[in-house]
């Protein structure tokens, strides 16, 4: 049994078609990113996942469990959270505060007490800025917000929706250092970006999606040799 | 031709408008007493549309009249208690038990009004994705609706005034009397402010409120149930109107009738304006500022009718120089 598998889901925005029958796994442990270009419907799989939008037709299973027509807001409780694309750091709470909202739905105190001192650990730039307002960070600690928030749900599988975009280079490395040590941790990740490079090198599995439908699929390795993927994602002729 | 025009001018202004400062001063401290008194009123009353407009970024015009039902539930209550004609000869303790029991009614019926229009009204133009425009509107024709039904079902005469207890000085503020009825209000409204301000700085619900008013989509990914937020914003907000309506109905005995809430409402809404809309605090500040400068108003210029004229003014001259209001930040920025 796969963590979460999706079968032929499709997507619509009123008329249009965003998402062409997808079907794709995320096996536990597994770090599995999704590449492709702007529109290619990375974003709305995610949001698919997570909720936030209903499939018209197929279905999603997570830990063999039927989730599709799950609320948003219980996917958390199942182990299911995200890091939206933009961060969504909520600017008017401290960095304190927005890590709690990942745990809003959580009763162990002692667990969440716990996981501040993980993600503190993770991300010791954010106890320096514990107090600091969420709306005053730089976009890559709040970056750390946004990830380290949705740790804070202690998540089996953690979504990253473009967590490297609009980055400074040493934030993106340090960013893709600290999904491996996730990773290792136990949390299974599922990863959309554009930087198709740190991607492809960071993950187990990998998928390319082209106009809402999945066009390659294999090992990061496997498909960063490919030629066709190195001229479209990579910028290597 | 303007040469013509100005000794007319100059005679005119005499009789037209002329401040009596020595009126204002010499009356200052009862004055600002009363002020502080509506304006702690108007700040309850405002605290429902900040807090609504914080959440939903929709003015709720319908507000206005879930305070007025608030009040029809006070004024129904006390009568029933025996408080219509002169007050009745009770000790103090009882006479806060049947007052606390009105604000109860009169809280409750707030509550579920809005309540109810949350539910009927607005929440089903979420579900389709309506524009704003839709809702605002929509707001607009609940406001009539519960005013006309009030009209046509019940009557449109103001109800007959109750009379609670009769205001006795308790203390002197170097030669300002301030009485048992206006302690009563500032301190219970300024006690309920703070509640509901220490409520959305730190409990569950709170938090729950902060983080749908900053980001309703990724509060949803964190596991908030935006709509059970919604509610509880429009419950509180009522909760606040229904204890508003006890205060306005023992300053304003004869006040409540099915159009009592349109200008109250309207003044309130100028508040939280005034200090900031989506600020919960501006909230109170407004209030207080809008309260003080009506109660002023008729004092400088020598009749009542003046109040709401300097109090629009003052809010389209403070908005001109400060557009987001004296407090600025909204519910969504301000820090626990």
């Amino acid at each position: 049994m796969s963590l979460l598998e999706l079968n032929d889901v499709s997507v619509h925005y009123g008329r249009i078609q965003a998402l062409h029958g997808l079907t794709f796994t995320v096996e536990e442990g597994e770090v599995v990113s999704l590449i492709g270009a702007n529109g290619a419907g990375k974003t709305t799989t995610m949001k698919t996942i997570s909720g936030l939008l209903s499939p018209s037709s197929g279905n999603i299973t997570f830990q063999g469990e039927d989730i599709t027509k799950v609320k948003p807001h219980l996917r958390p409780g199942l182990g299911i959270c995200q890091a939206p694309e933009g961060r969504g750091v909520f600017p008017g709470m401290t960095v304190r505060e927005n890590l709690g909202m990942g745990a809003f739905g959580r009763k162990d105190k002692a667990g969440i007490d716990e996981d501040y001192d993980r993600v503190f650990e993770l991300f010791p730039r954010l106890k320096e800025r514990e107090n600091q307002l969420g709306g005053t960070m730089s976009g890559g600690e709040q970056q750390m917000v946004a990830i380290a928030r949705a740790l804070m749900a202690r998540p089996k599988l953690l979504l990253l929706d473009e967590p490297s975009m609009g980055l400074a280079p040493q934030y993106i490395r340090q960013i893709f250092k600290i999904i491996k040590e996730i990773n290792a941790q136990g949390t299974t990740i599922l990863l959309v970006e554009q930087n198709a490079n740190q991607a492809l090198s960071r993950s187990h599995r990998a998928f390319v999606l082209e106009t809402g439908s999945i066009t390659r699929a294999g090992t990061g390795r496997e498909l960063k040799a490919d030629p066709a993927i190195k001229e479209a994602y990579l910028g290597v002729a | 031709m303007l040469s013509a025009l100005l000794p007319m001018a100059e005679s005119g202004s005499t009789q037209w408008l002329s401040f009596d400062w020595n009126a204002l001063i010499s009356n200052l401290g009862p004055a600002t007493i009363d002020g502080l008194t509506f304006g702690a009123i108007y700040a309850l009353v405002a605290l429902g549309y900040t807090l609504v407009y914080g959440v939903l970024n929709l003015i709720n015009f319908a507000h206005s009249e879930v305070f007025i039902v608030g009040a029809y539930g006070v004024i129904f209550t006390l009568s029933a208690l025996g408080f219509n004609g002169s007050p009745p000869n009770l000790g103090i303790g009882p006479i806060i038990l049947n007052l606390l029991l009105a604000m109860i009614v009169g809280m409750i019926a707030s509550c579920t009004t809005a309540v109810a229009v949350e539910r009927l009204a607005y929440k089903p133009l979420r579900k389709r994705n309506a524009p704003r425009l839709v809702f605002l509107i929509t707001a607009i024709g609940v406001s009539f609706v519960i005013q006309y039904a009030i009209f046509a079902f019940h009557s449109k005469n103001a109800e007959p005034a109750v009379t609670m207890f009769t205001p006795k000085p308790i203390f002197d503020l170097g030669g300002t009397i301030i009485d048992s009825q206006q302690l009563t209000i500032i301190i219970a409204a300024v006690v309920m402010m703070i509640a509901v301000d220490r409520f959305i700085a730190k409990s569950k619900t709170g938090r729950g409120i902060r983080a749908v008013a900053q980001d309703p989509a990724t509060s949803t990914l964190m596991g908030v149930n935006s709509e059970r937020i919604i509610l509880a914003t429009f419950a509180i907000g009522g909760l606040l109107a229904g204890a508003a309506a006890l205060f306005y109905v023992m300053k304003v005995p004869s006040g409540v009738i099915y159009n009592g809430g349109f200008l109250l409402g309207l003044q309130a809404f100028a508040a939280a304006v005034l200090g900031g809309i989506g600020n919960i605090r501006g909230a109170l500040v407004g209030g207080l500022v809008i309260g003080v400068i009506s109660n002023y108003a008729p004092f400088l210029l020598g009749d009542s009718n003046w109040s709401q004229v300097v109090v629009f003014a003052v809010l389209v001259l403070v908005l001109v120089v400060r557009p987001q209001g004296l407090l600025g930040q909204t519910l969504g920025r301000s820090k626990a």
